[in-house]
């Protein structure tokens, strides 16, 4: 088990070694002259104004949105409570290309910020939303008690207990941020990102797209030492003893009512009806629904294929892995299990890149552009998302089950097969789920690394896309966001049953 | 073995187990005869729950020899894997599979044929009989408990492997539960060992009752036998409320601080001993009541209703004697804190050759 811990993780990891050995190779001081142009100045510029307001936005709605759903007689809070989760699930180049297909206003840095805040502020919503409901209620009594208001005790108590929550939150904005291509693209937005690529697609120059890589990694590395800094401080600020958990008591909105319950009718609009109504709108425009049809079943066909091949890889490999790390904890399966995460660091095109070199030097070509890299290039993406999921359900399903299904005759085979797989089901399902829909809807890497005359959903929509074939590429838009809301849905579901209901107060 | 026979007995012989510099079991030693329920009692650490798993054959022993029913299951070279040992296994928290209900947990261990049957058996044998198609979580912790033995009963085990199973139920259920389970194993004919570290537990329901100390046994006796004749005075603490008094051996009685008393075992003249007075043994008569007794000043009363354990302490203290002597009085019984009281001895009592700085004192 430890061996194959070993070489998933080896796997996952080489990517990152081929980038630093390609660039090794170049030389320092070449890379030095690649990176120290002024034009990576002003990549680096337009990297950071863009993940500082993006993020300080997402700040700013994610928590408010948590707060009211959480701590307010918000009307119709369960349904805002998924409407507010669904848009993170689709891609923001679809998000993108609904907005830019309206209207030429939506582009270059406005029209990135636009969309990006409407993409990610999810991912700040959701740890917010969590840990106000584990924060303890007793705090935001006592400020009240002391005779502070509802507004002040928000700013001074209730913010002080969500701020590791929102820090992570944010820190993942940027990695999303520092990963993205399809969306700047569309909107005309120079990142690292769309840089690499271009150098990498139209210039065929891979070493310097290899050097720009790697200060992106760099950059994406930083922001995870951060995320990990700021789980540590969640944990000193939430804990909130599991003893004395109360239900809070909501906050009436009262006259606020209405204008609130706009302000979320105005969000869920701009996230999730514009991008909706306007492929809704393109595909009854433009017709030619006959054409699209046969492709659309053929790009679908090879989307679930390759997802799926991707999502039972990823969960036949996580489970030594998740195994190693629950049932045997060692310095050595900490390590193994921590070092995955590195991956999360690792955009798409790094990946795709790097497995693009791999090929290139040391298999002559061959393998490039085939199935089987791509699969794996999806594997090692979103391998983390799957060891998540492995994991949570090993952990329900303790050993002393199985030594009981042992004690009763049983040999391990039909202990696996009547014990420990059915409890563990569920999470490997989701698990397989998440990479599956992850994969679905990845775009960049799967440009770089598609089969050679195939057509996945999310290529064809871009190459429609690029043609202003927006009546074409409106169906294929349609599909991702309707395979995309799925999980998003059920996952806000299952968040919104946990871990209490809280009542409205008399 | 697979004679079908309905009961095994028990032995252990020199097992050793340690994890990495740790030795938990260092040469255990045990006999549990067939049909018998054995309590196997220890402080926690004392390796009784690694005794039961080497047994159970979860844990392979370093040295040493498991032999269940006649068969050897592990003497180092052969070992017969715990699917192969007809051993039923009934864990502290009852773990019952969560995603079975009671019927499909009762009837894992059981081939298709004849299960239906058997279940409906072993479920009237435990008074669940309407509660087949529950699951774990809708089912009292007392029924979690039942459903779990049921399941160890139903494959006909040799012997039934019990790891606390009644530490986690509240404390009016535990007697209860504890009585119908062990009614169900004596009914059912299965030799039994349990593992607990409640002397009153091991005490009132095994035949049995093995005391587990840094990792060998202390001693195994029956409960009467362990309570009134302990092999050291460790064991004697352990296993119930002990005053220890110096004392010293002359003509065939211990001279003690609570006078001269009539021992059960001779000791050589003039030994100095260890004595054990239990304190149901310590008559406690109000001073006024005649001359004789140890005058001695009542501390502190706690009352539970069935009986009154009293701590006292002995006035004019001679040097030697303990500080605070503990004293049960049974029924209704006043006895007001601060009062004068005199103390005598019922009956012999137990002693030991004295340790060297031995700890002495109600403990």
């Amino acid at each position: 088990m430890t061996a194959v811990s070993v070489l998933v993780v080896a796997v996952l990891l080489a990517p990152l070694v081929f980038l630093l050995l390609e660039s090794s190779g170049v030389g320092v001081s070449a890379v030095a002259r690649l990176v120290w142009r002024p034009f990576t100045a002003t990549l680096l510029w337009n990297t950071v104004r863009l993940a500082v307001v993006v993020t300080a936005l997402c700040a700013v709605i994610g928590t408010l949105a948590a707060w009211f759903v959480e701590r307010t007689d918000l009307p119709g809070r369960r349904l805002w409570a998924v409407l507010v989760v669904v848009p993170f699930a689709i891609p923001d180049f679809v998000v993108s290309f609904g907005w830019a297909s309206l209207s030429t206003w939506v582009e270059g840095f406005r029209g990135a910020v636009l969309v990006m805040t409407l993409g990610t502020y999810p991912l700040v919503y959701l740890p917010v939303a969590a840990a106000l409901r584990s924060a303890d209620p007793a705090m935001e009594e006592a400020s009240r008690s002391l005779g502070v208001g509802p507004v002040r005790t928000f700013l001074r108590v209730t913010l002080g207990q969500v701020r590791g929550a929102v820090l992570g939150g944010c820190l993942l904005v940027v990695l999303v941020l520092l990963a993205e291509y399809g969306a700047f693209e569309i909107l005309g937005y120079q990142t690292f990102t769309t840089e690499i690529f271009t150098e990498f697609q139209l210039s065929f120059n891979v070493q310097t797209a290899c050097a720009l890589s790697l200060v992106l990694v760099a950059l994406s590395v930083v922001v995870l030492g951060g995320d990990a800094a700021a789980s540590r401080a969640r944990g000193r600020v939430a804990r909130s003893g599991a003893l004395a958990q109360r239900v809070a008591r909501r906050n009436r909105l009262g006259r606020w009512a209405v204008p609130v319950v706009l302000a979320f009718a105005i969000l869920a609009g701009l996230a999730l009806g514009v991008p909706v109504a306007a492929n809704v709108y393109w595909l009854f425009e433009g017709g030619a629904p006959a054409l699209s049809g046969v492709s659309l079943l053929d790009a679908g066909w090879h989307t679930a294929l390759y997802g799926g091949a991707a999502a039972l890889v990823d969960t036949v490999a996580a489970v030594p892995v998740a195994l190693l790390a629950v049932r045997h904890p060692s310095a050595l399966s900490r390590l193994l299990e921590r070092s995955t995460y590195v991956v999360l660091a690792m955009p798409g095109l790094v990946v795709a890149l790097a497995l693009t070199y791999v090929t290139e030097h040391y298999g002559g070509g061959f393998g490039y552009q085939t199935a089987p890299l791509l699969v794996l290039a999806y594997a090692i993406l979103f391998f983390p998302l799957a060891l998540t999921g492995v994991r949570a359900s090993l952990a329900h399903a303790p050993v002393r089950y199985e030594e009981i299904a042992r004690s009763l005759g049983k040999r391990r085979g039909a202990v696996l097969l009547r014990v420990t797989l059915p409890m563990v089901a569920p999470g490997l399902a989701a698990a397989f789920a998440l990479v599956f829909l992850s994969a679905v809807t990845e775009l960049t890497a799967t440009l770089v690394l598609v089969p050679t005359g195939v057509q996945t959903l999310a290529t064809q929509f871009w190459a429609y896309q690029q043609n202003l074939s927006y009546a074409q590429a409106a169906p294929f838009a349609l599909v991702i966001i309707a395979v995309a809301c799925v999980p998003s849905y059920v996952i806000a579901r299952r968040f919104d049953r946990l871990p209490s209901q809280t009542e409205a107060a008399p | 073995m697979t004679d079908g026979g309905r009961a095994g007995s028990v032995s252990l012989r020199g097992v050793r187990k340690a994890f990495g510099p740790h030795v938990v079991l260092a040469g255990v030693d045990l006999d549990v005869p067939e049909g018998a329920i054995a309590a196997v009692l220890g402080p926690s650490g004392s390796g009784k729950t690694t005794m039961l798993r080497v047994l159970a054959g979860f844990e392979r022993p370093d040295a040493g020899a498991v032999v269940i029913g006649g068969t050897v299951v592990d003497d180092g070279r052969r070992h017969v894997p715990v699917e192969q040992r007809r051993i039923g296994y009934v864990p502290q928290e009852g773990s019952l599979f969560p995603h079975l209900d009671v019927r499909g947990n009762v009837g894992f261990g059981l081939a298709r044929r004849g299960r239906r049957s058997r279940v409906d058996e072993l479920l009237a044998m435990v008074g669940l009989a309407d509660l087949g198609t529950r699951y774990p979580h809708q089912l009292s912790g007392g029924q979690q408990q039942r459903v779990a033995l049921a399941r160890a009963l139903a494959p006909d085990p040799r012997l039934v492997l019990l790891d606390e199973p009644f530490a986690s139920l509240d404390a009016h259920l535990r007697a209860q539960v504890r009585g119908d389970v062990l009614d169900i194993v004596r009914r059912a004919g299965t030799t039994a060992v349990l593992v607990t570290h409640d002397q009153d537990e091991a005490l009132s329901s095994a035949d049995v009752v093995a005391v587990l100390r840094d990792g060998v046994v202390a001693q195994v006796d029956d409960p009467y036998q362990l309570y009134n004749h302990p092999v050291d005075a460790d064991v004697a603490s352990f296993v119930g409320e002990a005053n220890l008094l110096p004392g010293a051996a002359r003509r065939g009685l211990a001279e003690t601080a609570l006078g001269a008393l009539p021992l059960v075992r001779p000791a050589p003249e003039g030994a100095a001993l260890t004595v054990l007075v239990r304190p149901e043994q310590l008559a406690v008569r109000p001073e006024d009541g005649g001359s004789g007794g140890v005058p001695a000043t009542v501390e502190r009363c706690e009352y539970h209703g069935h009986d009154t354990t009293v701590r006292l302490r002995v006035r004019h203290g001679q040097p030697g004697v303990p500080e605070a002597l503990v004293a049960r009085l049974a029924g209704r019984h006043p006895v007001r804190e601060s009062a004068g009281v005199r103390l005598e001895v019922d009956g012999s009592v137990e002693a030991w050759p004295a340790r060297l700085a031995a700890g002495t004192g109600a403990s």
